[in-house]
């Protein structure tokens, strides 16, 4: 009874639609304080375990022990590598896959084992699974139609809705009259429609070329401020993860390696993983005693960490070619290769102390030519270091 | 009620009266007809419930009582129906390839069209299709006729009721089924490999050797098989356009059930046309696999 | 070579067409004996099969067979509409479970039902009509129907299989996301996908059924004559032009339910 009563609050939908400036109506983002409206958190997953069987006979854990808690209006990335579960996740939220152990919650009421078609999310799929045997208006408006919805309403909700994604007047083209991004914001408008809690997207921009997808990066983001309702959006890309999410959560083989903000994770990763799976990496063994790091040729930095051994990251664009007026380490080295990128140069060299290592500068004179014998750079205020050493 | 136990629900609900109906009525009259080739035939028709492997021995050689005898006949009417059935898969292949060829190289539209007049056909009555050549093949037939007039023979030929009719009719009957698999792997071959071999300096006939052929192979055997397997066991064809003479291992088993009454006899001819039926098919399997592995 | 390929087209469309072309014409010739010497335009042979005043001797035609021959089409036609039903309701269902669930039985459904389409019909026919005799069934039209149904249901799962198949399964998932239930979903989003496959299997099926002879002829016992066996039996009784005609209107049958496949899914395109 509670979930009919649930989804009959979801469906229903009020005319005063959506106003048409991102300006007006931008919320303050919640990141950290979730209690601070006194509500229920969007989204809450505890202790979720997946496994599969594969083909072989093999089980394979999916997810394993993930708990997350999504803030009010807060666009959440799953970021990893293919397999890593993050698929699974998104599709256990959306009600397509059933956990094994585990509950969620959405919007503080537990949904765990309801079938997808009670669930008040809606996602956007990767290859957009549009009904190419309906109109784009009924596309947008199957939700509201499954809901019951009057002709006017629905036809009302729909043109709001294209105008939102920008298809105003295209309501009664067939889908296979439309370019893959306009096919995109059918789909976008169509999850939109019935006003979800939450919006799922897996991998929604993955289609499209590299221009577009920027351009859709930085729509997607403004129309979620614009909504104030929670994203949980799902890729393998790190630059669209960084460039759009409020957290970020990594994860590696069924469990969410870390979960934070972009630039918490990408200048202070956790772990190994994360250090090496966003951006470039050089990471370096040190020995830490008594507040002290020391690096295999003996240069040593502060240090807080508590083991007595971890691992330096040293990302290639912190490295410089003048020695700076703090504290510093410095790295030399021969080069072995060197790329030019336009707005910066990539320099790779072999230190015969440290081994083979990247640097990223962002200004240079000339490329450094390959047998030429270098000297880099780094404040120590710009290092970083890990609690775990590489296997 | 979790998730998965609906589902699991939904679908043994799904399944049930399907499964059921295939079950009762196609696997059941199989096994029935198995049972059957064990059985002794009744005396006057019919049958009698007590277990005999003398239906195989009469076909295969160690039958000798006094009801039950070896006869060669009909394994050498077996055999002139694989070789007819082979003949006809060859004739098909022969026919169909260059036409499928020619179609593949055409421009789009236009081969959609023409895929559309070869498979035709196949929903065109058997009997018209079968009754057009009898019009041609009789004596005062068409092809006859035309013989006469050029000259080329002063009375008409037999054509009708011979192992040439029978393959004429067969390979007419199953074109569409040798053209489609055969079109099917010679649209995927790409020109510019035809190009590239020729470039590298093969001739015509070499490069059709080296590279349309094997490239085309899968098609080749996928339609043999599936022109083989109703030319095997048919008995139509050789009613219509063999008359009396051109007795196929189909019109065996037929006579066994409507006019000499020995369905158990019957029942084990059967069983060795599912025989070859079944060779064939692992066959064609060991095959797909090989060719699978070397890819 | 190109030349050489396009004349071999040519013969080779010839060599498909020009027996059923030649029925066609035979079937306007007005000479009662000889049927390849032309004796001018005749539509008698029409008027015969219509039961209407022709100027044709009893010796030409086959004696009294007009009301066998309505009776072939009725029970031609009733079976055929019957198998399609009973066929394309089986065959979707099982094409969808297959599809759409993952169990571990799918994959040999899947082997299982490609039997049928591969058994030799000899066998298949008289396999099924020892199987009446022995529970004691009569030989009906409703056991020419059940026959029929057993290999034309794995027909219909073929090609309802072959569309899912090209179907995006997220597209029911999209629906059930959207709040539509498991058969709110059925309805406006999986049928109408499946549709021109479900359309086309079920046209196969009612082809495959008019036409089926040689299953029917064991299974169809006495007074059930269908179509195919009503011409077969003519055709034993000697070549009479009649037939040419009656040839020529299942033809046109034929052609006419094929066309219309054709249409419907070119329209769904």
């Amino acid at each position: 009874m509670d979930t009919d009563q649930n989804r009959a609050v979801t469906r229903t939908f009020s005319l005063r639609g959506l106003t048409s400036s991102p300006f007006e109506r931008g919320r303050t983002r919640q990141t950290d304080d979730v209690s601070g409206f006194n509500m229920p958190a969007p989204l809450e997953i505890i202790g979720a375990h997946k496994a599969f069987r594969s083909p072989e006979g093999a089980t394979v854990t999916a997810l394993d022990n993930v708990s997350v808690k999504l803030a009010q209006a807060e666009f959440m990335t799953l970021l990893g590598p293919s397999g890593c579960g993050k698929t699974t996740l998104l599709r256990t939220i959306s009600g397509f896959e059933t956990l094994d152990a585990g509950d969620i919650l959405i919007d503080g009421k537990e949904v765990t084992n309801q079938p997808a078609f009670r669930r008040p999310v809606n996602t956007v799929f990767q290859r957009y699974a549009l009904f190419d045997h309906m109109n784009v208006a009924r596309n947008v408006g199957y939700a509201l139609e499954i809901a019951g919805k009057s002709k006017r309403d629905i036809q009302a909700r729909v043109g709001e809705m294209l105008e939102l994604v920008g298809l105003e007047g295209l309501g009664q083209r067939n889908i296979s009259q439309l370019s893959g991004g306009q096919q995109q914001r059918v789909a976008l408008a169509r999850a939109l429609a019935a006003k979800p809690k939450l919006l799922l997207l897996d991998e929604p921009l993955s289609a499209l070329d590299k221009n577009l997808r920027q351009k859709m990066q930085q729509e997607l983001k403004t129309l979620q401020r614009e909504l104030g309702i929670g994203f949980i959006f799902v890729t393998h890309d790190q630059e669209e993860a960084l460039t759009m999410s409020d957290r970020i959560a990594v994860l590696a083989n069924g469990k969410i390696q870390q979960l934070g903000a972009p630039d918490a994770l990408y200048t202070k990763p956790a772990n190994l993983f994360t250090a090496d799976f966003l951006g470039e990496s050089n990471l370096l063994p040190v020995a830490i005693e008594r507040g002290v790091a020391t690096l295999a040729d003996g240069q040593n930095f502060p240090c807080s960490n508590e083991s007595a051994k971890g691992t330096l990251l040293l990302r290639p664009e912190v490295l410089r070619r003048t020695a700076p007026s703090e504290p510093s380490l410095t790295v030399q080295g021969t080069v072995v290769a060197s790329y030019y990128q336009g707005k910066d140069c990539l320099v790779d060299f072999e230190s015969p102390s440290l081994g083979a290592l990247k640097a990223n500068l962002r200004e240079f004179k000339s490329l450094p030519e390959r047998g030429e014998t270098v000297s880099f750079y780094a404040s120590t205020s710009d290092l970083h270091v890990i609690n775990e050493v590489s296997s | 009620m979790k998730l998965s136990d609906r589902k699991t629900w939904n679908l043994r609900a799904l399944l049930a009266a399907p499964t059921a109906f295939l079950l009762i009525f196609f696997f059941g009259p199989l096994l029935i007809m198995v049972v059957y080739s064990f059985l002794t035939p009744g005396i006057y028709g019919g049958v009698d419930w007590t277990f005999s492997h003398l239906n195989y021995g009469r076909i295969l050689g160690w039958a000798d009582t006094k009801y039950e005898k070896f006869d060669p006949v009909f394994l050498w009417i077996f055999l002139r129906s694989l070789r007819l059935a082979a003949l006809t898969v060859l004739t098909c292949v022969l026919v169909s390839y260059p036409a499928a060829f020619w179609i593949s190289r055409m421009p789009k539209a236009r081969r959609n069209m023409a895929i559309f007049l070869v498979t035709l056909p196949f929903f065109v009555s058997l009997i018209v299709r079968l009754f057009a050549w009898v019009l041609i093949l009789r004596p005062t037939g068409f092809l006859n006729q035309g013989l006469m007039g050029l000259g080329l023979t002063s009375e008409p030929l037999e054509f009708l009721y011979t192992d040439f009719a029978v393959i004429v009719g067969m390979t007419y009957v199953f074109i569409p089924f040798m053209f489609l698999p055969l079109y099917a792997s010679i649209e995927k071959l790409d020109s510019s490999q035809i190009e590239a071999s020729m470039d590298l300096g093969a001739t015509r006939f070499q490069t059709f050797r080296k590279v349309v052929l094997p490239a085309t192979l899968p098609g080749i055997i996928g339609g043999s098989v599936i022109t083989f397997i109703p030319s095997l066991g048919n008995f139509i064809v050789p009613s219509v356009l063999g008359g009396a003479k051109v007795v196929m291992i189909g019109n065996l088993i037929e006579q066994q059930f409507l006019s000499a009454r020995n369905w158990p006899f019957g029942s084990a001819l059967a069983m060795l046309v599912m025989a070859a039926v079944l060779c064939l098919l692992l066959a064609q399997l060991k095959l797909a696999r090989t060719t699978e592995e070397r890819a | 070579m190109k030349r050489l390929l396009s004349l071999y087209g040519i013969a080779f469309f010839a060599f498909v067409y020009a027996p059923i072309l030649l029925v066609v014409l035979f079937s306007f010739n007005a000479n009662p004996i000889n049927m390849m010497i032309w004796d001018g335009f005749t539509l008698d042979w029409y008027r015969l099969i219509f039961g209407m005043e022709t100027s044709v001797t009893e010796s030409s035609t086959y004696i009294d067979t007009t009301p066998q021959l309505y009776s072939a089409v009725r029970v031609s036609f009733t079976v055929a509409l019957t198998t399609t039903a009973i066929s394309t309701v089986f065959g979707t269902i099982l094409a969808l479970a297959v599809a759409r669930y993952r169990f571990r039985l799918a994959g040999l459904y899947r082997a299982l039902l490609m039997v049928p389409m591969i058994m030799p019909d000899i066998v298949l026919g008289i396999a099924l009509l020892i199987f009446f005799i022995t529970i004691g069934m009569n030989l009906s039209m409703g056991t020419i129907i059940i026959g029929h149904c057993t290999f034309l249901i794995s027909y219909v799962f073929v090609t309802v299989s072959t569309r899912l198949a090209q179907l995006d399964l997220s597209v029911e998932e999209a629906s059930a996301d959207l709040g539509a239930s498991p058969f709110q979903t059925f309805r406006k989003v999986t049928l109408p996908s499946i549709a021109p496959g479900v359309m086309g299997g079920g046209l196969l099926a009612f082809i495959i059924s008019m036409d089926d002879l040689v299953i029917t002829y064991f299974i169809a016992g006495t007074g059930n004559t269908t179509l195919p066996i009503h011409i077969w039996g003519m055709l034993r009784r000697g070549i009479k032009p009649e037939i040419n005609a009656i040839a020529t209107l299942l033809l046109l049958f034929s052609i006419a339910v094929a066309a219309l496949g054709l249409y419907l899914r070119s329209r769904q395109k």
